[in-house]
C-alpha cells in the first residue's frame, strides 16, 4: 500500500482543516489560501493522472464496502480537476468581489466547505460516502442560498431547494439500501464487478429499482423540469455563488449516474427515463431562454436547458459525451455568470450595420444541406458509427442543427463572399472540434465508462426520432421566425414560454403556502446591507 | 372622451361627481412630473433623484415623501434608532398593495405584492429591451400599455400565483391609459384630497421603470418628439393593484380599505413638516453635517486673493470640474510650481455627438441638458478615403461574423453544439481573466479594429455629409465655438507654450457601472473626443487668425494638447502629439514627465481611501484594481462631493479640498454681460447639484434612490440592473460605491455653492431662471458669493437678502 491512492483526498481535507482552523481571520487571506489548496487539488488530480496502473484505489476503513475510502479513475479524476480549477476561481473572485460585506469570511468558509463537499463526493471511494457528501453539499448550498437571510425570495429559492433535495437525499439512500443488499458492497470496485456478472446474467429487480431511483435523484438534483424553479432564482446570492453553483454543484447528478453508469446501463427503464425528462428539459429550457430579459434568468434557463441536454445523452448512453459536456459546459458557464457585468459592454459594442428583414425561407434549406455536408464529411474522416447508437445519431444531428444556425446567420439579406467564407470555415473547424473532442473523450474514457453499440430498443429510437424532429422544428423556428412573426397565437405562444410555463409561478404558490411565515427580519448588525432592507 | 368604454365595468358609468376626468388628467400629469428620469447604463447619467420635488421647499419634499412614499431623505445621525421606529404611526395614503402588505403583516411575498411588482419590472424588461432577449414579445408593437393588455389575455402568470380573475380585470379595462387610471380611481372610491398622491404611490413602487419611461418622454422632447409610455406604465400599475383589489374579498380587506380611504381624505399639508419630530431631528442631523463642511470650506476662502502672477505660466492645463480633478490639479501644481491649472466642464463646450467608426449614430457628448450641435465622426488618422473605406468594412464584417457566432452561442439548438465544441476554451478564458492577464469582453472602443488601426483613431472634424447627416465643423463654426469656449473657460490670456486640455474616463472592467465613473459632462462618456476636437480646433491657424479679429490674441507659440485623465490610474494619456511643431517637442516630453510625477503622487494621496499602505506598492495595487473583473470598488467616483466654486484659482490655490469640490474656472471681471455666469449657473452648477443630490439619495436611503448591493446586480434588457432575480429597476448608484464596509464614504449633505461674482448679478440670474431660482430658494443648495476682499455672503432662503457670513 502507498499513499498516492490518498492523495486526491488531501484537496477536500485541507479546504476544511484550513476554514474549521482558527488561525485564518482576515477574510481576503483565507480566499487567497483556500484558491491555493484548490490549486493543489488540481495539481493532485494531474498527478494521480499520470501515476502508472490505471485507477487509484485505497483500502476501505469501515465494513462491507461502507467507509472512508477513495477512488480515482479518469472519470473522477477529470470531475476533481474541474471543480478544483472553478473552485479555484471562484475562492479568487469572492476575495474582492465581497470585500467589505460584514460577513465576508462567513461566506468564505461556507463556500469553500461546499467546495470541499463536492470535491469528496468526486473522490469518494463507495456510494456511501459519496451520498454522505453529496448530502453534506445540499446542506452547505442551502447556506449560500440564504447568505442574505433578509431577502424574502432568497429564503423562498432555498426553500423550494430544501425540497427537491431533500426528497433526492431519501431516494438516494433507498438506492443504496437496495445496491447494498444486492451486491453486498458499496464499493465502486466491488459494485462494478457485480455490474458485470449482471451484465452476462440478469439484472435483479431491486437493482433495476435502484437504478430507477439513482435517475430520479439526479434528475431532481439537477433542476430539471418540473423542479427547475429553485434554479432560476439564485440571483438572490452572490455571483460567484452562481458561477460555482450553475458550474459545479449542478453537475452531481449528472457525475452521480456516470458513477454507476455500469449499473445504470443494465436497466432501460433508468435510461428511458433520463431520456425522456432530459430531452424535454432541453428543449423547454432552451426555447424559454430566448424570451428572457435578464442576464442572469437567461443563463439560468441555459443552464437548465444544458443540464436537461446532458440528461439526454446519459439516457442514451453516450456517456462520454455527457462528460465532455458537463466539463466544457462548466467551464463556459462559471466564466459567463462571472463576467456577466461586462454585457454592457458588449450592449455598447453591439451595434448593427442594418436592421435584419425577415430571411428568405430558402436560406434554411441551403444552410441545412451545407451543415449536413460538412457534418457527414468529417464525420466520415473521423470514422464516426452513425449506424448503430441512437446516441450518436441523436448528437450528430444536434451538430448538424447547429451548424445550420451557424450558416444561415451568415446568409442572409446581404450575403458577402468574407462572412460565407468565414462562417463555412468556423463551421467546418466546429465540426472537426466535435468529432474530434468526442472521439478523444471516448478513447480516454474508454476503461472507465461503459462503451457498448447496444442494440437500440424500440423506446430508445422513439426517443431519438422524437428528439431529432423537436430539434430540427426549434431550428426552423429560431431561424425563420423568431423576431418576424406576430398575431395572437405567437403572442399566446410567447406569454406561456416566457414564463416557463408557469411551472415555477405554480410551485412558488404551493411553497407559500405550505410556509407561510415570513423570513425574519435583518440582525441589527452594521451589515453594510442593513440599510438596504427597508 | 367618455368613460363608458366598457360596459362590462360597470363603476366607470358614474362620471365622478367629485372629481371630474380633467383633474384626474392633472393629477396623472402631476404624478408623472414627480418621477426623476433614468439613463440606461450604457450613457450613464447622475440625476437627481428628487428632481420631481424642486419645486417645493426642501423640508416639505421631506414631509410629503414620508407621508406619501414612507421613506426618510434625511441623515439618520450618530445615534441612529432602530428600523421601524418613528415610521409614520398610520398611513395617510395607502395603495391597495399596501392595505394588502398591512393585513398579511408585512408579508410581501403572501400579499402578492412582491409578485405584482415582479410582473410589471418583467413586462417593462420584455418591452423596453434593448439587446437581451433573442425572442421579443411580439406585443410590444401595440405600445407599452395596450401591448400589456394584448399579453395579458393570453398570460396566465398571475392567476397561477392565486389572483382570480385577473385576466378578465384586465381585460374590462378601457384601451386610453388614462380613462383606465380615471376608471380605477373612481372603482376605488380614492378621495379628492388623495388622488394626486394615489398615483404617486402608485409610480413611486415601480419608480426604476418609471423614471426609465420619463427619460424616453424628457429625450424626445429634446429631438422636439413626445412620448406617453410613462402614462401607459402608471395606468398598468394601477389596473394592476384592480386586479387585486378585486381578487379579494374578504371582509377585514374591505373594513381596512374603507378606513384607509377616510383617512387619507383627512391627509394632513406638507408645509407643517416642523411638526413632524423625526424631520426636526433630521433636519438637525443634517444642518450639523453641512454646517461642520462649510465652516472649513469658507473659513479656507475667507482670505485675501494672493496676487496673480503676471510672469507667462510655464503650462496652462484645464480639466473638467469634476471633483477628482482637484487632488490630481494639487499635484500638477506641485510638481509643476509654475503651471496654471483652470476646471471647466469636461466637454470643453464642445457638444458633439461622436459617432464610432461603422455606425450611423452616436453618443450625445454633452451635459444631459443640452442637445448636440455638431455631428463629428471618429476617422483613421493618416488614412485616405479607400484605407478607411476599408477598415470599416472589414469592422462591419466583423461585427456580421460575430453577430452570426452569438447567434449560434445562444439559439435553441446550436447553443448545445456551441458547449460541446467552444466550451473548452473558456477554461483558458476563465484563468487568463482571473489573473487580470486578457479582458471578458473586448472595449468597446477597439472591437473589431486591428491594434495599429485602433491607436490611429481619433475624430474627424472636416465638414462634410455622411449617410445624409452633415458633420464636423465649417470654418465659421470653428471660430464661434472657440471664441465661446475659451470666454467660457475665462481663458483669455496668459496662455502658456503648452495648453493642455484634459477630458477624464475611468478605466474598469466587469462593471456594468462603469459609465458612471466617466465624465458627466460628456454623458457618461469619457472626455476624450471632446478634448480631441477641442484642441484640433484651437491650433487651427484660421481660427487663430478669426480669433484675433475679434480680439483674442493666443500667441502663436501656444499649442493645445489633449488629454484623457484616467480617474482610476491617474495616467493622462496625451493625444495627437505628431501634429505637434518640433518647436514644441522639449516642451512636451517635460509635460509627459511632469504628468507622470504627478500621476504617482496623486495615486499616494488616494491609497489610503482605497484601504492600501501609501507605499510604493499601492501603484500596483490601483492598476491592478482597473483590471480586476471582481473589482467592485475600482476608484471612488464623486463620492464625497459637497462643494461648488466658481472662481479664479486664485482663490483656492494651495488649499486642500480633498476632492469634495467642483472648481469651475470664472473671472467676472472678464465677464462682462454676466453671460458666463448665466451658463455657469444654468448648466456645470446644476449637472452638479445632481451628481451631488444623486449621492445624497443614494446615501440617505440606498433601497430607496440607490442601485442596492453590486454582488446581486443582475443586468436587464442591456439597460439597467435589477438586485436579484426580480423587483423594479434600480437607480442611483450601489451601495459599494458609497460604503468602504465599515461606514459610508460619502457624507450626505447638499451642494455648498461659492461664486466669485457680485451679488447683484447672481440675483438677476436667479430672476431670470426659475428652475436655478427652485434649488436656492427651497433649499436644494446653499449659495455664497466669494467678494474680492475675501469676504463671503450668504443667500438668505426665498428672498434676495444675503447676510455676512460669521
Amino acid at each position: 500500500m502507498t499513499i498516492l491512492p490518498w492523495l486526491p483526498w488531501t484537496g477536500p481535507l485541507l479546504l476544511t482543516l484550513l476554514v474549521l482552523a482558527p488561525g485564518v481571520r482576515e477574510p481576503r487571506r483565507l480566499a487567497d489560501m483556500a484558491a491555493f489548496v484548490a490549486l493543489w487539488s488540481l495539481a493532485s488530480a494531474a498527478v494521480a493522472l499520470v501515476a502508472p496502473g490505471g485507477a487509484l484505489r485505497t483500502p476501505t476503513v469501515g465494513v462491507a464496502g461502507v467507509g472512508f475510502s477513495g477512488y480515482l479513475d479518469g472519470l473522477s479524476a477529470t470531475m476533481l480537476a474541474l471543480v478544483s480549477l472553478v473552485g479555484a476561481v471562484v475562492l479568487r473572485f469572492s476575495r474582492n468581489y465581497l470585500d467589505g460585506d460584514a460577513r465576508h469570511g462567513p461566506f468564505l468558509r461556507t463556500l469553500a466547505l461546499t467546495l470541499a463537499a463536492v470535491l469528496a463526493m468526486v473522490v469518494s471511494g463507495n456510494l456511501a460516502l459519496t451520498g454522505l457528501a453529496w448530502l453534506a453539499t445540499g446542506v452547505g448550498l442551502r447556506r449560500l442560498l440564504t447568505f442574505y437571510r433578509h431577502r424574502p425570495a432568497a429564503v423562498l429559492c432555498a426553500r423550494k431547494n430544501l425540497l427537491v433535495s431533500r426528497i433526492a437525499d431519501f431516494l438516494l439512500l433507498v438506492a443504496a439500501i437496495l445496491l447494498w443488499r444486492a451486491a453486498g458492497s458499496l464499493d465502486y470496485v466491488d459494485l462494478f464487478a457485480r455490474a458485470a456478472e449482471w451484465r452476462s446474467t440478469a439484472l435483479p429487480t431491486s437493482v433495476s429499482i435502484a437504478a430507477v431511483l439513482v435517475a430520479l435523484a439526479a434528475l431532481l438534483k439537477s433542476a430539471q423540469i418540473p423542479v427547475h424553479g429553485w434554479l432560476l432564482e439564485v440571483m438572490e446570492t452572490p455571483t460567484p455563488v452562481s458561477a460555482l453553483l450553475h458550474a459545479g454543484v449542478i453537475n452531481g447528478g449528472g457525475f452521480l449516474v456516470l458513477r454507476l453508469s455500469p449499473v445504470i446501463d443494465l436497466a432501460p427503464g433508468a435510461l428511458a427515463l433520463l431520456a425522456v425528462v432530459g430531452a424535454a428539459t432541453a428543449i423547454v429550457g432552451s426555447l424559454v431562454m430566448l424570451t428572457q430579459t435578464s442576464v442572469k434568468v437567461s443563463l439560468a434557463w441555459s443552464t437548465v436547458a444544458q443540464m436537461g441536454f446532458m440528461m439526454l445523452e446519459l439516457g442514451l448512453s453516450a456517456y462520454a459525451a455527457a462528460l465532455l459536456h458537463i466539463v466544457a459546459h462548466s467551464l463556459y458557464k462559471a466564466h459567463a455568470f462571472l463576467s456577466s457585468g461586462s454585457v454592457v459592454e458588449l450592449a455598447r459594442a453591439a451595434w448593427s450595420p442594418a436592421p435584419g428583414e425577415r430571411p428568405h425561407p430558402g436560406r434554411f434549406g441551403l444552410a441545412l444541406a451545407g451543415a449536413v455536408a460538412i457534418a457527414l464529411t468529417v464525420g466520415g474522416l473521423f470514422r464516426a458509427d452513425l449506424v448503430h447508437a441512437p446516441g450518436v445519431v441523436v448528437l450528430g444531428a444536434v451538430l448538424v442543427f447547429g451548424l445550420t444556425q451557424l450558416l444561415a446567420q451568415a446568409i442572409d439579406s446581404r450575403p458577402s463572399g468574407y462572412v460565407l467564407v468565414r462562417a463555412a470555415g468556423l463551421a467546418i473547424a466546429l465540426a472537426v472540434a466535435w468529432f474530434g473532442l468526442q472521439a478523444t473523450s471516448e478513447r480516454l474514457l474508454a476503461d472507465v465508462l461503459p462503451m457498448h453499440a447496444a442494440a437500440a430498443s424500440p423506446l430508445a429510437i422513439a426517443v431519438a426520432v422524437a428528439v431529432i424532429a423537436a430539434f430540427a422544428a426549434l431550428t426552423l423556428f429560431q431561424v425563420t421566425a423568431v423576431g418576424h412573426v406576430d398575431g395572437p397565437r405567437w403572442r399566446a405562444l410567447h406569454a406561456h414560454v416566457a414564463n416557463g410555463l408557469y411551472l415555477n409561478t405554480l410551485a412558488n404558490r404551493w411553497v407559500l403556502r405550505l410556509w407561510s411565515k415570513p423570513p425574519r427580519p435583518p440582525a441589527a448588525s452594521p451589515d453594510i446591507n442593513a440599510g438596504a432592507s427597508a | 372622451m367618455s368613460l363608458a368604454l366598457h360596459p362590462s365595468d360597470a363603476p366607470a358609468t358614474a362620471i365622478l361627481p367629485e372629481f371630474g376626468r380633467q383633474k384626474i388628467d392633472a393629477a396623472v400629469d402631476s404624478a408623472c412630473a414627480r418621477m426623476a428620469p433614468l439613463w440606461p447604463l450604457r450613457t450613464f447619467v447622475a440625476v437627481n433623484p428628487f428632481l420631481g420635488f424642486t419645486d417645493r421647499p426642501f423640508e416639505e419634499a421631506c414631509a410629503a415623501l414620508r407621508r406619501i412614499a414612507r421613506v426618510d431623505i434625511l441623515p439618520r445621525g450618530e445615534k441612529a434608532e432602530p428600523e421601524g421606529v418613528g415610521a409614520p404611526a398610520s398611513a395617510t395614503v395607502a395603495t391597495v398593495a399596501e392595505i394588502l402588505d398591512r393585513l398579511s403583516e408585512g408579508d410581501r411575498q403572501a400579499s402578492r405584492t412582491v409578485f405584482m411588482i415582479d410582473e410589471i419590472s418583467r413586462w417593462c424588461a420584455a418591452y423596453f429591451d434593448e439587446g437581451q432577449a433573442v425572442w421579443r414579445t411580439p406585443s410590444r408593437r401595440l405600445g407599452l400599455y395596450l401591448g400589456w393588455k394584448a399579453a395579458m389575455t393570453h398570460d396566465r402568470n398571475a392567476e397561477a400565483m392565486g389572483v382570480r380573475g385577473f385576466r378578465a380585470t384586465v381585460a374590462s379595462a378601457p384601451d386610453d391609459p388614462r380613462a383606465a387610471v380615471a376608471a380605477v380611481v373612481d372603482a376605488l372610491g380614492i378621495p379628492a384630497r388623495a388622488v394626486e398622491d394615489y398615483l404617486f404611490r402608485a409610480l413611486y413602487d415601480v419608480r426604476g421603470w418609471a423614471g426609465f419611461a420619463r427619460q424616453k418622454a424628457w429625450t424626445a422632447a429634446l429631438h422636439g418628439g413626445a412620448d406617453d409610455s410613462l402614462v401607459d406604465l402608471l395606468a398598468v400599475r394601477v389596473v394592476w393593484g384592480h386586479a387585486l383589489f378585486k381578487a379579494q374579498q374578504s371582509p377585514a380587506f374591505a373594513a381596512a380599505w374603507r378606513e384607509a380611504m377616510a383617512a387619507a381624505a383627512r391627509s394632513p399639508a406638507d408645509a407643517r413638516a416642523g411638526e413632524d419630530a423625526k424631520i426636526a431631528q433630521g433636519l438637525a442631523c443634517l444642518q450639523r453635517l453641512e454646517g461642520a463642511y462649510q465652516e472649513r470650506l469658507l473659513a479656507a476662502l475667507s482670505r485675501p486673493p494672493s496676487a496673480a502672477a503676471v510672469t507667462r505660466p510655464s503650462l496652462t492645463a484645464a480639466f473638467c470640474i469634476d471633483v477628482r480633478s482637484e487632488p490630481f490639479r494639487r499635484a500638477l501644481e506641485a510638481a509643476c510650481p509654475g503651471a496654471e491649472t483652470l476646471g471647466f466642464a469636461g466637454f470643453f463646450g464642445f457638444p458633439i455627438e461622436y459617432v464610432p467608426l461603422g455606425q450611423a449614430h452616436g453618443g450625445a457628448q454633452c451635459p444631459v441638458l443640452l442637445t448636440p450641435k455638431f455631428v463629428v465622426r471618429e476617422g483613421v488618422k493618416g488614412a485616405d478615403a479607400k484605407d478607411e473605406a476599408q477598415v470599416l468594412g472589414l469592422r462591419r464584417l466583423r461585427r456580421r461574423a460575430f453577430k452570426a457566432w452569438k447567434a449560434f452561442k445562444l439559439s435553441a439548438v446550436s447553443s448545445f453544439s456551441f458547449v460541446e465544441t467552444a466550451g473548452l476554451l473558456f477554461g483558458f478564458k476563465l484563468v487568463g481573466d482571473a489573473l487580470g492577464l486578457t479582458r471578458p469582453v473586448a472595449h468597446p472602443r477597439s472591437d473589431g479594429i486591428a491594434p495599429d488601426v485602433a491607436r490611429r483613431l481619433g475624430p474627424h472634424l472636416a465638414a462634410e455629409t455622411r449617410d445624409g447627416r452633415i458633420t464636423g465643423f465649417d470654418a465659421r463654426q470653428r471660430i464661434d465655438m472657440a471664441e465661446a469656449a475659451l470666454r467660457a473657460m475665462s481663458l483669455m490670456d496668459g496662455f502658456a507654450r503648452l495648453v493642455l486640455l484634459a477630458g477624464h474616463g475611468s478605466s474598469t472592467v466587469n462593471n456594468p457601472h462603469s459609465a458612471g465613473l466617466d465624465c458627466g459632462a460628456c454623458g457618461g462618456h469619457t472626455g476624450e473626443a471632446n478634448a480631441r476636437v477641442a484642441a484640433a480646433i484651437l491650433n487651427d491657424p484660421t481660427v487663430r487668425e478669426g480669433l484675433a479679429t475679434r480680439g483674442v490674441i493666443v500667441p502663436g507659440d501656444t499649442w493645445f494638447v489633449a488629454g484623457l485623465h484616467d480617474t482610476t490610474t491617474d495616467d493622462v494619456a496625451l493625444f495627437d502629439l505628431e501634429q505637434a511643431p518640433a518647436t514644441h517637442s522639449p516642451d512636451l516630453a517635460q509635460l509627459k514627465t511632469r504628468l507622470a510625477e504627478a500621476g504617482a503622487h496623486a495615486r499616494l494621496q488616494r491609497a489610503a481611501r482605497l484601504g492600501l499602505a501609501p507605499d510604493a506598492r499601492a501603484h500596483a495595487a490601483i492598476y491592478g484594481r482597473a483590471q480586476d473583473w471582481s473589482q467592485v470598488r475600482p476608484e471612488w467616483g464623486l463620492a464625497g462631493c459637497a462643494g461648488f466654486i466658481a472662481a479664479p484659482r486664485d482663490a483656492t490655490r494651495g488649499l486642500d479640498l480633498g476632492g469634495r469640490a467642483f472648481l469651475h474656472a470664472y473671472d467676472w471681471r472678464a465677464d462682462k454681460s454676466f453671460a458666463t455666469l448665466e451658463l455657469i449657473m444654468t448648466a456645470p452648477l446644476v449637472v452638479a447639484s445632481w451628481i451631488n443630490l444623486q449621492y445624497y439619495g443614494s446615501t440617505v436611503d440606498n433601497a430607496a434612490f440607490g442601485a442596492g448591493d453590486k454582488v446581486l446586480h443582475n443586468v436587464v434588457g442591456a439597460i439597467g440592473v435589477l438586485e436579484g432575480n426580480g423587483g423594479d429597476l434600480k437607480a442611483g448608484l450601489p451601495l459599494q460605491s458609497l460604503h468602504d464596509g465599515r461606514r459610508f464614504v460619502h457624507e450626505p449633505v447638499r451642494l455648498t455653492t461659492v461664486l466669485a461674482a457680485p451679488i447683484g448679478a447672481v440675483d438677476s440670474v436667479l430672476a431670470k431662471h426659475a428652475s436655478v431660482r427652485d434649488l436656492v430658494d427651497n433649499g436644494w443648495l446653499h449659495l455664497f458669493a466669494h467678494d474680492d476682499d475675501g469676504v463671503l455672503w450668504r443667500r438668505a432662503r426665498g428672498e434676495a437678502r444675503w447676510t455676512l457670513w460669521r
